[in-house]
C-alpha cells in the first residue's frame, strides 16, 4: 500500500463501523422514512386514543352499583320512616349554601384558564386556595396562549418587553424579540399548540402549567407533554418567561424529549439543567420551518 | 403481502442504516446526513422490487445515497466545501468514543486535498478507501468498467499526491511536519 492510500485511510473521520445512531434515533428516522414513503398513515397514528373498553365496563358496573345502592337506601328509608317522624336535633336547619371560595373563584375567572385549574400540586407551592393571580396577569397569559396558537406576531410581540431575557421555553436567545418570533414561527410550523391549564401566584409572578400538543409531535409519539412556566411582568406585559422543566426530572421523559429534539434537529446541542437550552436556537426555528413541510408532503392532514 | 414487504423493508433498514448514515456523515453535516439517510430509505421503499438481494443491496443503497446527497448539494463546489466542512466538524457534532475520531493537522491536509479533487475521482477513491468497497463493486455501482475505476483511482492518487506535495514539498513523506503541532 502506498503512502497516499494510507493517508486517505487515516483521514477517515469514522473508522470502522461504529454505531453512530442510537436505537431511538434509528427508530425515529425509520418512522420519518416510512412517513415520507406513505407506509405509515400519519392520520392513523395521530388520531385520538379511544377510551378503553375496560373503562366503559367499569363505568357500567359503577352505574349499576349506584342504582342498587339507591334502591336499597330508598327502600330502607321507606320502611323506617314511621319510626323516625321527628328529625334529629342535630340536623342542620337550613339548606346548604354555595361555598364562598367557589363563588370567589368563579368571580375571579377572567378566562377559561381558571376553569381548568391546575390539577397537579406544584412542587414549589402547596396552596389549594382559589387562584388569586391578578386578573390582568391572567388576561395577559391567556393572550400569550392565544397569540402563540394563532401566530399573531404583532400581538405576540406586544406581550414581551424588549428587555425580555428569555423566551418561553428557556431557549437562550439573548432576548431578541425577532428571534423569539422566528422561533415561534418554527413552533407554529410544527403546529404545536400551547394550552395553559392554570396559574397560581408565585410572589409577584405567576406559575402556570402548560401543555404542548400537536399533530407532528403526536405523530412522533412525543406529545402531549406538560411544562410549567413562570411569567414575570412589567406592568401588564410579560417581561420574562422561565420554564420549569417538569419532565426533565424523569429519565424516560427526558430522553423522550431529547430524542424528539434530536429527530427534528439532529445537530441540536442539548444541555439539560433546571430547564433546558438549545444552542444556536435561531437556526433551529429555521430548520423546523424546513422540516415541517416534509410532513405536509408526507400526507399529514 | 404488504406486511411482508414492510418487514423486509425494516430488515433492510436495520441492516444498513448505520453504514449509510456513516457514508452520508462522511460527506455532509450531521443534520443533512440524517435527512439524506431517511431519503435513501424512502427511495428504497419506492424501488423495493428492484433492490438487489443479499450483499448487493448495500452498493445499491450507496448509489442512492450518492444521488440523494448530490441532489441536496446542488453544485459540485458546494459538495467539495461541504465535504471538507463535514469532516472538519465531525468531532464537534458527533461526540463519543465510538466515533474513533483521529484528527490532526496531517489529516486536515489530506481532507482538504480530497475536497479539491474532482468529485467523481474523490467519490471513487473514498468508496474504496473509506467505505471499504471493492473496485469491482464500485464499478458496478457506477455503471462503469473496472478499468475505468482503476484509471480514476490512479488519477486521483496522482492529483492527491500533487496537491499534498504542494503543501509539504515532498510527495513521498507525510504532508505535515511534527513541528507544526501535529499529534503524530
Amino acid at each position: 500500500m502506498n503512502s497516499v492510500e494510507q493517508m486517505i485511510r487515516d483521514a477517515n473521520p469514522i473508522q470502522g463501523e461504529p454505531e453512530l445512531l442510537s436505537k431511538a434515533e434509528l427508530d425515529a428516522l425509520l418512522l420519518l422514512a416510512k412517513t415520507r414513503s406513505g407506509i405509515v398513515d400519519v392520520q392513523e397514528i395521530t388520531k385520538p386514543i379511544e377510551p378503553d373498553k375496560k373503562d366503559r365496563r367499569g363505568w357500567l358496573v359503577a352505574a349499576v352499583a349506584f342504582a342498587v345502592v339507591f334502591v336499597l337506601v330508598g327502600a330502607a328509608m321507606l320502611f323506617s320512616s314511621p319510626a323516625n317522624d321527628t328529625p334529629p336535633a342535630t340536623t342542620p336547619p337550613t339548606t346548604v349554601a354555595t361555598p364562598a371560595t367557589t363563588v370567589a373563584a368563579i368571580e375571579q375567572t377572567p378566562t377559561t384558564l381558571v376553569e381548568n385549574a391546575i390539577e397537579e400540586t406544584p412542587t414549589t407551592t402547596t396552596t389549594e386556595a382559589a387562584p388569586t393571580v391578578p386578573v390582568e396577569q391572567l388576561a395577559t397569559i391567556a393572550a400569550y396562549e392565544s397569540t402563540w396558537n394563532d401566530g399573531d406576531e404583532e400581538a405576540f410581540r406586544t406581550l414581551f418587553t424588549p428587555s425580555a431575557e428569555r423566551e418561553a421555553d428557556n431557549f437562550e436567545m439573548s432576548g431578541d424579540v425577532d428571534v423569539i418570533l422566528k422561533h415561534m414561527r418554527g413552533r407554529l410550523a410544527m403546529e404545536l399548540e400551547l394550552s395553559i391549564e392554570g396559574c397560581t401566584p408565585l410572589g409577584d409572578k405567576s406559575l402556570c402549567t402548560a401543555t404542548f400538543d400537536g399533530l407532528v409531535p403526536r405523530a412522533m409519539s412525543y406529545a402531549p407533554w406538560r411544562d410549567r412556566y413562570i411569567f414575570s411582568f412589567e406592568g401588564e406585559q410579560i417581561s420574562h418567561i422561565e420554564m420549569v422543566c417538569i419532565i426533565c426530572w424523569e429519565q424516560a421523559a427526558e430522553w423522550r424529549f431529547m430524542d424528539w429534539i434530536k429527530t427534528v434537529e439532529p445537530s441540536a446541542q442539548l444541555v439539560l439543567s433546571d430547564g433546558y437550552t438549545l444552542a444556536d436556537s435561531e437556526e433551529k426555528g429555521a430548520a423546523w420551518l424546513e422540516w415541517a413541510p416534509k410532513w405536509h408532503e408526507a400526507g399529514r392532514p | 403481502m404488504r406486511e411482508i414487504a414492510t418487514t423486509e423493508y425494516e430488515n433492510l433498514y436495520r441492516s444498513h442504516a448505520q453504514v449509510i448514515y456513516a457514508y452520508c456523515l462522511r460527506r455532509t453535516t450531521t443534520d443533512e446526513a440524517r435527512d439524506a439517510m431517511a431519503d435513501v430509505f424512502v427511495v428504497a421503499w419506492r424501488r423495493f422490487d428492484t433492490i438487489p438481494s443479499g450483499d448487493d443491496a448495500l452498493p445499491w443503497l450507496y448509489g442512492v445515497a450518492r444521488n440523494v446527497l448530490a441532489d441536496k448539494q446542488r453544485s459540485a463546489r458546494r459538495r467539495g466545501k461541504l465535504f471538507a466542512k463535514a469532516v472538519a466538524n465531525f468531532e464537534a457534532t458527533v461526540p463519543g468514543p465510538e466515533a474513533q475520531i483521529v484528527r490532526n493537522s496531517e489529516h486536515e491536509a489530506v481532507v482538504s486535498a480530497l475536497g479539491r479533487l474532482p468529485e467523481k475521482d474523490r467519490e471513487v477513491l473514498l468508496l474504496v478507501e473509506w467505505e471499504g468497497l471493492s473496485r469491482e463493486t464500485v464499478a458496478e455501482m457506477m455503471f462503469v468498467s473496472r478499468s475505468a475505476i482503476d484509471k480514476r483511482i490512479t488519477r486521483a492518487h496522482k492529483r492527491l499526491a500533487a496537491v499534498l506535495g504542494l503543501m509539504t514539498q515532498d510527495v513521498g513523506t507525510p504532508p505535515v511536519t511534527i513541528e507544526e503541532g501535529g499529534e503524530a
